[in-house]
Order: C-alpha cells, then structure tokens, then sequence
C-alpha cells in the first residue's frame, strides 16, 4: 500500500519523503485547499522546489484542491488547476464537480482523485465520479466501518485511499457544515474548519476556555489533554449532563488494521495533519513507513508495536486515539 | 531518568543565566538572528502580519519573555509587557524543544505544556512562518549551534518523559 503523507511547508515535505512517504500532498496559499490557515501551503515557487525534491528521491506530489468553489472565486480555483498542471504535480485532489470537469476536459492526461471531501461511500458515487471525470484513485471518507469499505472496495471501478492516522472528523465529513454555523466558514467554503480568527484561548482560574466567535465549546481543567477548537468536539450540556455529545478530542489510529486494509485491496493509506509542524510529519511518517514494511515483509506475523502507539498517541488530539467508524461491530 | 536531568538542570541553568544577560544584549543577539532566520519569510513579505503588532513569548518557569514585532520591515525585540497582541506561554523546555524542531507546537498545545492567549491568527501565522524555515538554508554557524544544542539534548534525554 501507498503511503501518502502531509506537508504544510516545505520543511514538512522535506520530513515526508525523508522518513518514507510514497508520495506527499500539499495546498496552494488560498481558499483552493481544505486547510488554508495564515502562513501555511506552499506558492509556486515553494511548490516547485518541493516538487524537485520529492522528485529526485522517486516520491510523488499530489496537489490538493479540494474546497468547493464559491461563484465570485472560480477563476481562482481555474487557476489553481491550470498552475497544477505546468508544475508537473503528479495528480490532483479534487472535490467539487465544477473542477473535476474543467481538469478533465482541460488536461485528460492529468490524474485526478476524489477528495475526501467529495464524499462518496458507494460504489454507485464512484461509478458516477469514473464515468463522468475518470478519476483514478477515491479517498474514502471516515464514516464507513470495515465491512463497509470491504463493501465498497469489492466493486469499486477506481483505487481506494484510506486514511489511517490524524484528527478525526465526525460522522459527516464532507458534509460538514457545523464550523458555518458558528462562525460563517467551513471547510468546503473557505477552506478552513474553525478559523483561527475566529478563535480565542483563555487560561483562566478554571482552565483552559475555547472560545469560537466568542461562544464558550469547552473548558479543559488543570491536567486534563486539549484538542482543537472544532465544534463537534466541544462539550455540551445534554439533560443536564455537560460532555462530549458529539466526539472526543482525539485521532483516528488504524495500525491495528493494515493487514485487513490490504486484504480488502485498499491501495493506499493517508496521514492527516497538513496543519501540522516539520517534526509531526517526521515522527508519524517515520512509524507508518516502519508499520507497513514490517507488515509487506511478514503480513502473517504483523502486529504494531507498543513504541508505534505511544509515538502516536503522543502526538494525537486530547492524547489519546481510536479506531473511529471502522469499528462498528453492530452494524 | 536523564530526561529530567535535562529538564531539571540544564534547560533551567541555560535559562536562569539570561537573567544576567543584559537585555540591551539579548535585543541585540535577537535583532541579528532573527532577520537571518526569517530572511525568506521577510523576502516574501510573509512577516507583514507582525508589522506594529505584537508577538510575545513568555518563559513561566524563568518568569521572563520577549516581545517581537515589525516597523517598517524591521524586527524589533522588546521586553515582555503584558500589552501584546497574542502571547505564547510555556516553560524554557518547551520553547526549546521546539526551537531545536524535537517537538510539535499542537502536540505540546494539546498537553497543556504551550498556551496561546489573544490573536490566536496572528499566532498560528507565525508559528507557521517558522515552521516553513528551512533549517538546511540557515546560515552555517546557526544551523551548527541548533545541530549542537539538538544533540546535546539528545545525549541527556534519548527516552521522552510519559505523558499521560
């Protein structure tokens, strides 16, 4: 399996293809990509020297642009594609159908891949997306459990990705609209989950108050492990009871299931975390590789080992991780 | 066991002599670095969020702190006032975990080992502005004494401590 990694900077993309990865995603500096926050992604001359040396150690560059275009912003996001495609980007990430349209009647030649953001969960939708775009390669939301992406990959006329390790969105990726309700933008508007303008931390004689376009999500008290300010992470005051009614900060860690993800003929596995530093990249890129060559050497004798879940856990929202939807025994 | 060693005496011996550098010094060994560390970032004009605002860095363990800010493309390192537009706060170990690149600023935010109170913007663009500093481009003498100050750490401390 393709191991697939994130990178913010140049420095990030640097750690990637050092510690491993097969191929590496990055953003443009705008609203084009799912995680536009002020200072990170990569401007065209960034992207080229990226590009350079991901290329001269035999790794691919995949370009994220996977926001849905608003109607004053298409020419940018037009652009964004037509830049993808003078660089020499390796494949684009692509949600909306407006753009999967323009890159695949503009440049036929360029391999495109459904975002997760595109959400589709069957293979009807992936039929749909093959037929209309001839996309190569799908990025499985997190909503599906095991025997669902089994489901799914049995008939599925493209490759599949999956992703295996990072921030946990909840049950509506690509769907998701609940940072628009508190703070007018969303991911698939502009780019971001929870912008960080519209963010305010406090640490007050109660703990650490999170604080989205000034309504209070959570108090995190002394001790007790942090994530970040998403509203589907926040606690709230349910019957009387104040917890995390929709999720738990924490990270989706799916080591445990490499062998049955290979089995069920899952191509590729991607690492969240383009918002995060050089050294995040380093340390997660760096268990993977080792994980999925243990695994490609004796898959009968796999198991992760105890050192690859504490550098993980280490590094994941609220400390701690899960298996997410691909554990759902009940249904 | 030598990870405290670092954490307990090392770190904090380091810090505590800052105390008895003059700060008219450490302005001027910040003011000299940091355009030299930033030099692209400044080139692209990626800096200009910190023009006339302020950014300061607080030491809790050392009680101490810096402010930094831009007028007219110029950095300007101020003592720590209380007065700035997003303050970072942590102990001298954290700061130095991650300007030697040991440790992930999320992953120490979401430990409750860094804060981030004010313009919470304005601080991911900076912590995202010295993220995309490549360590490779610095000049020798800098990337030297980080390579130094990395393995010195590394020889005191090769297990992190556990964190819950």
């Amino acid at each position: 399996m393709e191991l697939v990694c994130p990178a913010g900077s140049l420095p990030a993309l640097k750690a990637a293809v050092d510690n491993g990865a097969d191929a590496v995603y990055i953003g443009f500096k705008d609203e084009t990509n799912a995680r536009h926050f002020a200072g990170l992604n990569f401007n065209d001359r960034k992207a080229s020297a990226a590009l350079i040396y991901a290329r001269d150690r035999g790794v691919k560059v995949f370009l994220a642009i996977n926001t849905y275009p608003q109607p004053k912003g298409w020419m940018r996001w037009q652009r964004a594609v037509d830049q993808a495609y003078d660089l020499g980007l390796s494949a684009l990430i692509v949600a909306d159908m407006g753009v999967l349209d323009y890159a695949s009647n503009h440049y036929p030649d360029l391999p495109l891949h459904l975002s997760v953001q595109g959400s589709a969960t069957n293979h009807e939708a992936l039929n749909f997306y093959h037929q209309q775009f001839g996309i190569k390669r799908a990025v499985l939301p997190r909503v599906l459990s095991l025997a669902q992406v089994k489901q799914v990959a049995e008939s599925s006329p493209v490759d599949l990705e999956v992703f295996g390790f990072g921030s946990l969105c909840i049950m509506a990726e690509g769907r998701c609209h609940l940072s628009s309700f508190v703070t007018d933008e969303s991911p698939n508007t502009c780019g971001a989950c929870s912008p960080a303008k519209a963010v305010r931390w406090e640490e007050t004689p109660r703990g650490r108050e999170s604080r989205l376009n000034e309504v209070l999500i959570d108090r995190y008290s002394e001790g007790e492990n942090a994530g970040y300010p998403t509203l589907c992470k926040g606690r709230f005051k349910v019957n009387d009871s104040v917890y995390n009614a929709l999720e738990e900060p924490t990270s989706l860690n799916t080591l445990s299931l490499i062998p049955e993800l290979h089995k069920t003929g899952i191509k590729a596995i991607k690492l969240e975390g383009r918002q995060r530093s050089p050294v995040y990249v380093e340390q997660v890129v760096k268990v993977w590789r080792e994980a999925l060559d243990d695994y490609n050497r004796e898959p009968e004798r796999f198991a992760p080992r105890q050192e690859w879940l504490e550098s993980l856990s280490k590094v994941s929202e609220g400390v701690q991780t899960t298996l997410g939807a691909y554990s759902r025994p009940w249904q | 066991m030598r990870a405290d060693l670092l954490v307990r005496f090392v770190v904090p011996v380091l810090g505590q002599s800052t105390r008895f550098i003059p700060f008219g010094l450490q302005k001027f060994t910040l003011e000299s670095i940091l355009p030299k560390v930033l030099a692209e970032a400044i080139l692209d004009g990626d800096l200009e969020c910190l023009e006339n605002r302020i950014l300061e860095v607080f030491v809790r363990d050392l009680n101490t702190g810096w402010q930094v800010t831009l007028v007219n493309d110029n950095i300007k390192v101020m003592p720590a006032m209380g007065n700035a537009d997003v303050t970072i706060s942590g102990n001298a170990h954290e700061f130095f975990l991650l300007a030697t690149r040991q440790e992930d600023p999320d992953t120490l935010f979401f430990q409750r080992r860094l804060s981030i109170e004010g313009d919470t913007e304005l601080g991911l663009e900076v912590k995202n502005l010295l993220d995309n500093v490549d360590l490779d481009s610095l000049p020798a003498p800098l990337r030297q004494a980080l390579g130094a100050a990395t393995h010195l750490s590394h020889l005191l401390a090769p297990t992190e401590p556990k964190y819950q």
